[in-house]
């Protein structure tokens, strides 16, 4: 049932989660082993570090009582000041979304691609279960959500480069690179600005790591829709409409579908914050630009701001996704019970 | 005390001949989890050049030899045989993952049953606070550990218990919120006895059986967790002669073209651990438990 009172609740809830990651992430640095300011400086040596730790201190404000300093930190993660990251000597909120986009410009294409493909196989399989289509498709989900995603993308990059793909790697030929729009996904700020050249490129990059990516969400997926699909097919209202004589697609199409929407929305809920972790694997496979590049980079020279902001980022992306999920799921299905 | 082990492992061995006398997959991927376990425990001691396979022979003109009657699997470029190396590295990714899975599933029970006889806004707050804990992504988190820490394999250990033991406490406490309104919880909490004792004789017993199993299962998804971190950060592993399935990968990637035995022996290893014990665990849900039948909805 979705009701204004519902959506206060979760707002509110989602709020509250999210000042929960900031705040146990400001405890993280404060009792890390060692000097708070230490840590934050990014361990800086040298003849210079003293002035980093200084000025490392001066920004936490180390002399000020505690509950303070958590205030401090809280109204700057809001007001977007989440500091400067020590490897690139830039703001971490900048850096941060900017790598957040492409991999999630990833995940987004790998949904596109996963969403109709799950749909077609669990149907298809939901309608005979039992026969050999429906083992089969069995054990090729659970290959496919099973198997790890740097297999995947490896074996697809193996036999593209093999066959004289030339389009592996980075997300857009180098002689775009000063390409720059608003949105951060190219694919979709080339077609703003009408680089139709510039949109070819970027896509025919993204789409062998989605393809690698979408394993994962077509093997769960599939699986999840037979499961709920039969299920919603032993309901009365299906019966009801199968011995009327109606025809079997239409009755999926109209009956059965509209039931496994808030199942499906659920999951991909949930998925979300798996298939990010992924996207960061198959980057690495592809060498593009992204979140895995970004922290693997922050972590060589300790780079505590940037990995801090890369962390309450993310999560605060899967709190908002997963309270989406929830109110979709409230939507569709007015039976379920808050 | 005795009693209740006993009842536990009697509930799991009951489960377990159940499902293998009905399911085929459950037998097949039993004995394939048997011989995993058997390879990560005996894996250092039959691997054919031990000293290879620890990294302290390196020889570069025998580098990314393919598969021979010689060496099985091929060498990788330093010229070590992958075989030797995929043994070492099994019980170096088996252990850790061993320590995630129990130490996150004891955690789990503890908070899920205890929280639910506790104070209602007790209750509530922990409640949020496992939610929190589901929103902090792992990987992110264990390269934050492992700045602090100073990148050994306990940081990745302790940011994956961090993030998996909400699991099973959302597990146990939806169990342990049905059984608190059964008669046998209820009567020694009216005679007086103490919540604590009534946690431990009455609840503890009961949710156990499934849950141990469901540890079991996930320990495919911890080893994959595991090598996916090392595979992106390098981080875990104290040099890199140390044998690791993901830092061997994240190798093998540059030779991906010209050897790409390297790549493909780990990752199939990699992947037939993760298939076989989400086959296990999948029987088992899909012929017992109703609590866990739903289990896409605790994947992740």
């Amino acid at each position: 049932m979705l009701s204004l009172n519902y959506l206060l609740k979760r707002f509110f809830a989602s709020l509250f989660l999210i000042l929960g990651t900031i705040v146990i992430t400001f405890l993280l640095i404060n009792f890390a082993p060692g000097d708070p300011a230490l840590v934050w400086a990014g361990k800086p040596r040298g003849p210079q570090a003293s002035i980093a730790i200084e000025k490392a201190r001066e920004y936490l404000g180390l002399d000020l009582p505690l509950y303070t300093r958590i205030a401090i930190h809280v109204y700057r993660f809001f007001t977007g000041d989440w500091g400067t990251s020590v490897q690139f000597k830039l703001p971490v909120l900048n850096l941060v979304a900017r790598s957040f986009m492409a991999s999630l410009e990833l995940v987004v294409y790998s949904f596109i691609i996963a969403i109709p493909i799950a749909l077609w196989l669990g149907t298809t399989v939901a309608l005979r279960r039992g026969s050999y289509i429906d083992r089969l498709v069995y054990y090729i989900s659970v290959v496919f959500a099973g198997s790890p995603r740097f297999m995947v993308a490896g074996i697809l990059y193996l036999i593209l480069y093999l066959s004289g793909y030339s389009f592996l790697g980075l997300r857009t030929s180098p002689s775009y690179a000063t390409f720059r729009g608003l949105t951060g996904f190219i694919t979709i700020d080339s077609i703003i600005s009408g680089r139709i050249d510039v949109f070819v490129d970027s896509l025919l990059r993204l789409l062998p790591p989605a393809l690698a990516l979408s394993t994962y969400p077509i093997g769960v997926l599939t699986r999840v829709i037979r499961v709920s699909l039969s299920e919603t097919f032993e309901e009365e209202y299906v019966r009801q409409a199968i011995s009327l004589g109606i025809d079997r697609k239409s009755i999926v199409r109209r009956y059965a579908y509209p039931n496994i929407i808030s199942v499906v929305a659920q999951l991909i809920g949930l998925m979300f914050s798996y298939l990010l972790l992924e996207a960061m694997v198959v980057e690495n496979v592809f060498v593009r630009e992204g979140l895995g590049n970004l922290v693997s980079r922050a972590i060589v020279a300790s780079d505590f701001p940037l990995l801090i902001g890369a962390t309450v980022f993310t999560a605060i992306v899967l709190i908002i996704t997963n309270t989406l999920a929830d109110v979709i799921q409230a939507i569709t299905n007015p039976r379920v019970q808050i | 005390m005795i009693r209740s082990i006993y009842v536990v492992v009697h509930d799991i061995l009951s489960i377990l001949s159940r499902t293998w006398r009905k399911r085929y997959s459950f037998r097949i991927a039993s004995v394939a989890m048997t011989f995993v376990f058997l390879l990560a425990i005996l894996g250092p001691h039959i691997a054919p050049y031990p000293r290879q396979g620890l990294g302290l022979d390196v020889d570069r003109s025998r580098a990314l030899l393919p598969p021979s009657p010689e060496h099985l699997l091929g060498t990788d470029s330093f010229g070590r045989d992958l075989l030797s190396r995929i043994l070492f590295a099994l019980s170096r990714a088996l252990y850790p993952s061993i320590v995630v899975a129990f130490v996150s599933l004891l955690l789990g029970i503890a908070i899920g049953s205890t929280a639910t006889l506790l104070p209602k806004p007790i209750e509530i707050s922990l409640s949020y606070l496992i939610e929190l804990l589901l929103a902090l992504p792992s990987v992110l988190l264990a390269a934050l550990l492992a700045i602090l820490m100073g990148g050994t394999l306990t940081s990745i250990v302790v940011a994956l218990i961090v993030t998996w033991f909400p699991w099973y406490a959302r597990i146990a406490y939806i169990q342990a919120r049905n059984l608190k309104e059964l008669d046998f919880v209820k009567l020694p909490l009216y005679y007086g006895l103490s919540k604590g004792y009534v946690i431990i004789k009455h609840i503890a017993p009961n949710i156990l059986a499934p849950m141990l199993i469901e540890a079991l299962s996930d320990m495919g998804s911890v080893v994959l967790e595991i090598s996916t971190i090392t595979f992106l950060f390098g981080i875990g592993i104290t040099s890199i002669e140390e044998p690791d399935l993901g830092m061997m990968i994240a190798y093998s990637l540059r030779d991906l073209a010209r050897a790409p035995w390297t790549f493909l022996a780990p990752s199939i290893v990699l992947a037939t651990i993760a298939i076989v014990f989400t086959v296990f665990g999948e029987a088992i849900y899909e012929e017992h438990h109703p609590v866990l039948k739903k289990r896409w909805w605790l994947w992740f």
